[in-house]
């Protein structure tokens, strides 16, 4: 094998972000064909953790529309890789993306109902706890995610980011 | 708190100032509504 020959598709885990994005703009990127086994690794690699931040600001009952704004973000990813700079790195890049993307939806999304009902979520057992402190927890959780909702935009943002880098 | 900086488009600082704010009026607006603000 010649010392030139691109790396077998198996040892792309080991790989750091900014070669796997270079592995993918370096074949024809005006066609959008980029390495496609580079690509996957970079997919396995974010998809989790931007379906967690968007779940972390639309709220645990919009899942499902947070596993939207996972496929697509990974989609305008592969479309924009030839436009990432490296200016930032990769991660924060790929999450600012999510970000603006999960923002977007949240508007729209907001005046819907939630998918699971009140009466699902308030007999849904939260700990191993008696009913009577489950309920005190309840009760706080849903004060507290009220009050979230209430603070400025930028400081919800903010909190919210804050933690889901926490978790 | 850098990688909020670029999600936020805003200097760390402000990051920080934005946080401590959050936390300041969740606070006092739980307080009010009778919960024990830890």
């Amino acid at each position: 094998m010649p010392p030139s020959a691109p790396a077998e598709p198996a040892s792309y885990g080991d790989r750091p972000d900014e070669w796997l994005v270079e592995r993918c703009r370096e074949s024809a990127p005006e066609r959008n064909e980029g390495n496609e086994a580079a690509f996957a690794e970079l997919v396995r690699r974010y998809r989790g953790p931007v379906f967690r931040l968007a779940v972390s600001i639309l709220g645990q009952e919009f899942a499902p529309e947070a596993e939207d704004v996972a496929q697509d973000v990974m989609v305008r990813v592969h479309h924009a890789l030839h436009s990432f700079r490296g200016e930032a790195n990769f991660g924060s890049w790929i999450y600012r993306i999510a970000f603006n993307q999960t923002l977007n939806l949240k508007a729209h999304v907001r005046y819907r109902a939630p998918h699971l009902s009140d009466q699902a979520l308030a007999t849904t057992p939260s700990q191993d706890r008696g009913p009577d402190n489950q309920l005190q927890d309840e009760r706080r959780r849903r004060a507290v995610l009220a009050c979230v909702g209430e603070l400025p935009e930028v400081y919800q943002s903010a909190l919210r980011l804050h933690y889901w880098v926490q978790a | 708190m850098s990688e909020i900086a670029v999600m936020l488009d805003a200097p760390k600082n402000t990051v920080k100032s934005y946080l401590h704010r959050a936390r300041r009026l969740l606070h006092a607006m739980l307080t009010e509504r009778g919960f024990d603000a830890r």
